[in-house]
């Protein structure tokens, strides 16, 4: 009934006052918005623009105005038919106040039967809302910064998911853009953050720079170095003011694949579960106890008896010490740092194994490679697990300055350790690299590896260096060759 | 004689040493049985516990109901024997239960089957009894499990852990520290006093089943 009567507003109006209705209405679906009473205002965007991925990290924007201090609570069930309801929770405490308050976050928001939210005070829900599953999208976000986005629709393919954006809904960490493949900027919009461009960039992103910048945007083409730079696991360029430029720009990008990595990663254990004794030492050890306890019994009266318990006792703190693992909870990390120029996207995983039943904490934000039930809040990630199972979780990305880095056609190691097992994929083995030196990578010898490095190496692209530091896997992409047909 | 030579002296007897070696070698058994490998999570506890449990259960009752006719020192002497019986295959427990992580607290595993020793041995008692009254003492060693099912089958219906070994082993269970402690009480009150018969009629009671 209501949707007849909507109808029927909408025919009475004119097409352009229904657009503006229609748009108005969409926008409210992508954006939780309430007003309520008590004069207190709230909204929850999630997803860069409100155009959330499914399967990746999302930017998540709580602004509240006039309104104390309140939590969002977010529910993802990420169950499918076979396995039932699977829910992930997310909990972020919001400081309110009077004026406006602006809350940001990533999320890790999987694949998705449903997906809801309440942002709630103390004595009242202030916005609350639902995603199903059709809003599920894993589609990348092909994003463009524009004040005629509709322009480059055509260089995009058909079914790529064509956003635009407002320059200032662009985020500055590098988290927000694992679901974004391009972000295509003409200097006819707003100009952005030059630090979101580059968070954009070294998160990932194909980072292109159409056309002459206007003069307020000109430090946006510093980043493109001399047309085309890498910036950590991305590359920032500059085409030609022309979709077909763009097109060709998009198709010679190579974006590295970074869940290759976090699987040549994990792929062997980062933690080594803990064994049991022995089965003949422990049985041996308990036919002696009880052949020792049953002759004390028998021959030795009360003295025996006496005796019997004491050594119980005595046997029973030795069994413990013994057979005790050292730690209920076995941890492990690792880290591989994706260097391009000067920057190096961290992607870190941790492993957990938990002897009795329990909840495993790490702290920051993180995802399960594999299925778990799993919470996140402030003070860490949570996950529920039964006895003696493990999990390996996905830190969320961060930034670094890049220690391995290539530097005027040489190797440099920019940090303050040194570099061992340092290998080049399609030359081989290098030499150990101290603090502050550089090499000109040459042919070495191939072979002897660490396996991990191995398999890091095998889906990386050639020329590609990697180095063993204390305490990551450092990756230092190849230069681009040059800047590409159709930059200016 | 005091109360721990005469303690000493019981567990010294055929029968009862008997019955510490075969409840130390079913242990063992277990611990064969399901110890792991290398690599596998460690499972040894979880069946460890509820046998030792039933075990201590099956003989607590069983020693209690065959010595209901026997003076009340020899019960009290009985009793304590349990106890060492208890103690001396606790290390059995803590050595599984080190290695395999359960939720149960480790006090609960330590404290309970003592508890429940004296518990099922004051219900033995009360058995005893009960079938000396009715001249049923033939059919002691098919009561005895029956009584201890039977209570299971109790639990089972009003949703308790009060009885059932197997679980009132691997959970912490008010109701059974409550119906232990009630049954630990009417051993006490069944084996209080000197050294007269414990219901004062019929001969000697036989040995444990």
């Amino acid at each position: 009934m209501a949707l007849g009567f909507a109808r029927g507003v909408l025919r009475r109006l004119p097409g352009t006052v229904a657009v503006v209705v229609l748009a108005a209405v969409a926008g409210a679906l992508a954006v939780g918005f309430a007003q309520p009473a008590g004069g207190a205002q709230a909204s929850v965007e999630l997803g860069l623009g409100g155009n959330l991925v499914a399967g990746a990290w999302n930017p998540l924007q709580v602004t509240v105005r006039d309104a104390g201090p309140c939590v969002l609570r977010l529910r993802i069930d990420e169950g499918t038919l076979m396995t039932g309801p699977r829910i992930v929770r997310y909990t972020a405490a919001v400081p309110g106040g009077s004026g406006v308050t602006a809350f940001d976050d990533d999320v890790y928001v999987p694949r998705f039967q449903t997906l809801s939210w309440t942002l709630s005070a103390t004595d009242r829900v202030l916005a609350s809302g639902s995603l199903g599953a059709r809003d599920a999208d894993a589609r990348p976000l092909q994003v463009v910064v524009s004040a005629a986005p509709g322009v480059w629709r055509g260089a995009f393919a058909a079914d790529a998911r064509f956003v635009d954006v407002a320059a200032s809904q662009l985020p500055a960490r590098v988290a927000a853009y694992d679901g974004v493949a391009t972000l295509l900027l003409d200097g006819t919009a707003a100009a952005p953050q030059t630090a979101s461009i580059a968070a954009a960039a070294a998160g990932g992103a194909q980072v292109l720079l159409a056309g002459t910048l206007p003069a307020s945007q000109a430090g946006l083409g510093r980043l493109a170095g001399a047309g085309a730079d890498r910036l950590g696991a991305g590359e920032v360029r500059i085409v030609a003011d022309d979709p077909a430029a763009v097109e060709a720009a998009l198709r010679s990008w190579r974006k590295p694949d970074r869940s290759a990595l976090v699987t040549a990663l994990t792929s062997a254990p980062l933690v080594k579960a803990p064994r049991s004794a022995p089965q003949p030492l422990v049985l041996s050890l308990a036919a002696a106890y009880a052949l020792i306890a049953l002759l004390a019994l028998r021959f030795a009266g009360t003295p025996g008896a006496a005796a019997a318990v004491a050594l119980a006792l005595i046997v029973s703190l030795a069994g413990w010490r013994l057979l005790r693992p050292p730690a209920a909870v076995v941890a492990g990390d690792r880290t591989v740092m994706l260097g391009g120029g000067e920057l190096a996207l961290a992607l870190g995983v941790e492993e957990r194994i938990t002897l009795p039943a329990g909840t495993v904490s790490v702290p920051g934000a993180a995802r399960p490679l594999t299925p778990a039930l799993y919470s996140v809040d402030a003070a860490g990630t949570h996950v529920a697990l039964e006895r003696w199972q493990g999990v390996v979780l996905a830190s969320r990305s961060w930034l670094r300055p890049a220690s391995l880095r290539f530097e005027g056609g040489k190797l440099l190691n920019a940090g303050s350790t040194a570099f061992q097992n340092v290998y080049v994929v399609g030359l081989g083995s290098q030499p150990a690299l101290q603090a502050g030196a550089s090499l000109t990578p040459a042919p070495g010898e191939e072979g002897a590896r660490p396996p991990e490095m191995a398999r890091l190496a095998a889906v990386l692209p050639p020329g590609t260096a990697l180095a063993e530091g204390p305490e990551a896997v450092w990756v230092a992409l190849p230069p681009l060759a040059s800047a590409a047909g159709g930059a200016r | 004689m005091s109360m721990l030579s005469a303690v000493a002296a019981r567990v010294r007897s055929a029968e009862l040493l008997q019955v510490v070696a075969l409840f130390l070698g079913t242990l063992m058994f277990v611990m064969a049985v399901r110890w792991p490998g290398a690599g596998a999570s460690n499972e040894a506890w979880f069946t460890l516990a509820p046998v030792r449990s039933t075990l201590i259960a099956l003989t607590a009752m069983g020693l209690g109901a065959a010595e209901a006719r026997r003076d009340r020192r020899r019960q009290r002497a009985t009793a304590g024997a349990m106890l060492v019986l208890v103690a001396i295959s606790e290390p059995f427990d803590v050595a599984t239960y080190a290695a395999s992580f359960p939720d149960v607290p480790l006090w609960w595993t330590a404290f309970a089957p003592f508890l429940a020793a004296m518990g099922y041995f004051g219900l033995g008692l009360l058995l005893g009894r009960v079938a000396a009254w009715a001249r049923l003492r033939a059919l002691l060693m098919l009561l005895v499990p029956g009584v201890l099912l039977a209570s299971a089958w109790l639990d089972f219906r009003l949703g308790l852990d009060a009885f059932n070994p197997v679980t009132t082993s691997l959970h912490v269970s008010v109701a059974h520290v409550v119906a232990m402690a009630v049954l630990t009480g009417l051993a006490a009150l069944l084996t209080r006093g000197g050294a007269g018969e414990g219901d004062g009629s019929g001969p000697a009671a036989g040995s444990a089943p």
